[in-house]
């Protein structure tokens, strides 16, 4: 069930009334929304549910093991063990094939070829996403950042709740388990807050993602020595456009419909296209899975203490390079996440280097991660944030690239026929050209725009939110292209 | 007892080798029924055009097809193909006028045409809709692919082969399909183009949709794409090689090769 369709409208609406008409009994809601958090899985394929209910039982009874025993070893076997398993399935579902292709590769290569045992495996959907729920669980337990739940709803709704479910925002558990055993609330403030992301996601699913990637996207990378240049050149920032807007646009419905619930999740994206360097884009692009992967495999690569030097910058690399195959069983994806590692790693070498030059004294950037613990640095003047701008920007439309091509060989292609300057624009329209630029512009201002406005719209009245909201989806229903293309992080 | 031609006199044996001709004819008429005849090379000097029409997997078989004649220079594949189109968004794409426009410009010996994998949406004709797969669907579905190929008959004179969707992972999808090649099939040869259906090259030994299959080496390999409905290079080999030889090209790549040596 896709969040921009009719189905889901109705299932959201039968589901906001039953579960706000069980507010006085929590347990029944948590019930309720466990049981439409299945449906809505199962709505691909109930067969799914399994594998959902599966995962879940498997964290759930480790975090009861963890909290069965106080033996360091013990509880350390029992985290491991989970972990493995987790990663266990999801190598399997995504990893495995790609495995056997590589496999085959090498062979062919070694000239030893044989036939290898490929599996018909159907990817099931949100899989990385309700695994990583599972393992952020049980290693916060281990960590005592969280408690183990006993309620059996409680950890299997935490993986599996709908708004969530199949493209994140990956939630904590010591963030939102919390919000289960309080009583839900909603106010007016809450209700357009909700409705205004929704509207937003929409806007930027319906309208621009659509348009840019059936106009511009889907038909240059499908094949492009087939493209001019302009094309190609006008794509590839499209699709940095594109990708933004459609995942932006889940993790917004996301968190809208969650609110409309009574649950907050937090902020997945803030304005990344206006990032002035490596590491503040990756503070502001998918924040909860660049934050998982600082907490989870950044730290467990680092160990406890903390670190400088070359295995610091292994480690950042390496946690990129991981964070890239998590998007997806392809060597395009690895390709990536190697060229974030690496450019992550020279703007903190660059940066340590030129502070030392300029100051006289080294910045300590010890324990440094992939997100979040910059030092304090001096605040740079016009011109370096803009140049700063310009490379950021540029290095994730052109590695966009090879997030988008489905080969090696395509991306390959893309950067030859790009850079042969030949042709004039088939395919870019002024329409197109402004819907990307419009989208890279509004990067540019003041954030929070959304919690402002839900703010200053509260003293609304109800029957105008409501009209309001149901107009701004008609419109936006309106001016879209027909058809719903399925989100892009759907795949991951 | 022994037979010999000495015991049978001249009525017998004309009556023989009239039943032999029939059945050398008859013969000869399902060789040509089933496969199609194989086609002569361009003369020296002279370009072949081969143009291929439709949507996202039609530009599957064109990659394809680009790579499987690939260093035959007289041999040019024409690529000819629209993402996310298909015969039932005229006000989207309107594949009749492309075709139409694109025949004036090209004159291609042959045209394989896929189309239909997008078209399992709502038809809207004249205030009326047409909710997909029913049987007004179908009907309405019937009158634009007899229209588009009314079209593309009467501006060509090249041979025409319209081939089958394939399978797709999607049990829903593939069903979907299956009837909808029975359509093509039927106003195909209404139309007296060829169909080839490429359905039974994409199944495994049980007849269920595969991803893997063996490719132009016999080596197993991933054909499919992972959303289980486009082709991978080997799959677009696989698929450019089956339908080339289904229209009886594969001689024309290998006679090309000798004009050129």
């Amino acid at each position: 069930m896709l969040f921009p369709t009719p189905e889901f409208a109705i299932f959201f609406f039968l589901i906001f009334i039953a579960a706000w008409a069980l507010r006085a009994h929590p347990e029944a809601r948590k019930a309720l929304l466990l049981a439409a958090s299945y449906f809505f899985y199962g709505y691909w394929d109930w067969r799914l549910t399994g594998l959902l209910a599966g995962s879940s039982t498997l964290n759930y009874l480790a975090g009861l093991g963890l909290a069965s025993t106080k033996d360091k070893v013990i509880r350390k076997r029992i985290m491991l063990a989970a972990v493995a398993a987790n990663l266990c399935v999801l190598g399997f579902f995504k990893y495995y094939n790609f495995f056997m292709d590589s496999l085959t590769d090498l062979t062919v290569a070694l000239g030893i070829q044989r036939d290898m045992p490929f599996l018909e495996i159907v990817l099931p959907i949100g899989i990385s996403f309700f695994t990583f729920h599972g393992i952020s669980y049980v290693v916060d337990v281990y960590r005592g950042h969280t408690k183990p739940v006993r309620s059996p709803i409680d950890i299997f709704l935490y993986i599996s709740f709908f708004p969530q479910l199949v493209a994140g925002p990956i939630l904590r558990a010591s963030h939102f388990l919390p919000q289960l055993t309080r009583t839900a609330s909603l106010n007016r403030t809450a209700v357009v807050f909700g409705f205004l992301l929704i509207l937003n996601g929409m806007l930027k699913k319906v309208v621009l993602a659509h348009y840019i990637a059936i106009g511009l996207v889907d038909p240059v990378f499908a094949d492009p020595t087939h493209a001019s240049s302009i094309d190609l050149i006008a794509a590839h920032y499209a699709y940095a456009v594109q990708v933004y807007c459609d995942f932006s646009a889940y993790s917004d419905i996301a968190i809208g419909t969650a609110a409309l619930l009574g649950y907050r999740f937090r902020k997945n994206f803030d304005r990344p296209l206006g990032a002035t360097s490596l590491a503040q884009l990756w503070q502001r692009w998918h924040i909860s899975l660049s934050t998982w992967l600082r907490d989870y495999l950044y730290r467990a690569l680092r160990g406890e203490k903390r670190e400088t030097g070359a295995r610091m910058y292994r480690n950042i690399f390496l946690t990129m390079l991981l964070g890239g195959l998590w998007h997806g069983a392809n060597w395009t994806f690895v390709v990536w996440g190697a060229i974030h590692g690496i450019g992550l790693c020279a703007e903190r070498f660059i940066k340590t280097r030129w502070h030392a030059f300029r100051t006289g004294r080294r910045l300590s950037m010890a324990g440094a991660a992939v997100v979040g613990e910059y030092p304090e640095q001096p605040k740079a003047n016009r011109f370096a944030t803009f140049v700063g701008w310009l490379i950021t920007f540029h290095l994730f439309t052109l590695s966009a690239i090879f997030f988008r091509s489905p080969d090696f060989g395509t991306a390959v292609d893309y950067f030859i026929t790009m850079f042969s300057f030949q042709g004039g624009p088939h395919l870019l329209t002024p329409f197109l050209l402004a819907l990307t630029a419009g989208s890279v512009a509004v990067q540019f201002l003041r954030g929070n725009g959304i919690e402002r406005l839900a703010e200053s719209a509260r003293d609304l009245s109800p029957v105008w939110i409501g009209l309001l909201f149901g107009v701004g989806l008609l419109l936006i229903e309106m001016i879209g292209p027909e058809g719903v293309a399925p989100f892009i992080y759907f795949q991951f | 007892m022994a037979l010999s031609l000495s015991h049978l006199n001249r009525s017998a044996l004309t009556r023989h080798f009239g039943v032999l001709l029939l059945i050398l004819a008859a013969a000869s008429f399902g060789a040509t029924s089933t496969h199609a005849q194989s086609r002569s090379a361009p003369a020296p000097g002279q370009r072949m055009e081969i143009a291929v029409i439709g949507d996202s997997v039609a530009h599957d078989l064109a990659r394809g097809m680009e790579d499987f004649f690939a260093g035959k220079p007289h041999i040019r594949v024409v690529d000819k193909t629209r993402f996310a189109t298909g015969l039932v968004r005229t006000d989207y794409y309107d594949w009749n006028k492309v075709v139409r426009d694109f025949l004036r410009r090209h004159h291609p010996a042959v045209i394989f045409v896929v189309i239909g994998g997008n078209d399992r949406q709502t038809i809207r004709r004249q205030g009326k809709r047409y909710d997909p797969l029913t049987k007004s669907w179908f009907a309405e579905y019937d009158r634009l692919v007899a229209h588009f190929m009314d079209d593309l008959k009467q501006h060509t004179r090249g041979k025409v082969y319209w081939v089958g969707l394939p399978p797709v992972r999607s049990e829903k999808m593939t069903a979907d399909y299956r009837k909808m090649n029975r359509l093509y099939k039927r106003e195909a040869e209404h139309h007296g183009f060829h169909y080839v259906s490429i359905w039974k090259k994409f199944l495994d030994a049980s007849g269920e949709y595969s991803s893997f299959g063996d490719n132009l080496n016999g080596v197993r390999r991933r054909l499919r794409r992972g959303d289980g409905e486009h082709f991978t290079k080997d799959g677009r080999a696989v698929f450019a090689s089956y339908v080339a030889r289904a229209a009886g090209l594969a001689g024309i790549r290998n006679q090309a090769s000798e004009i050129r040596k």
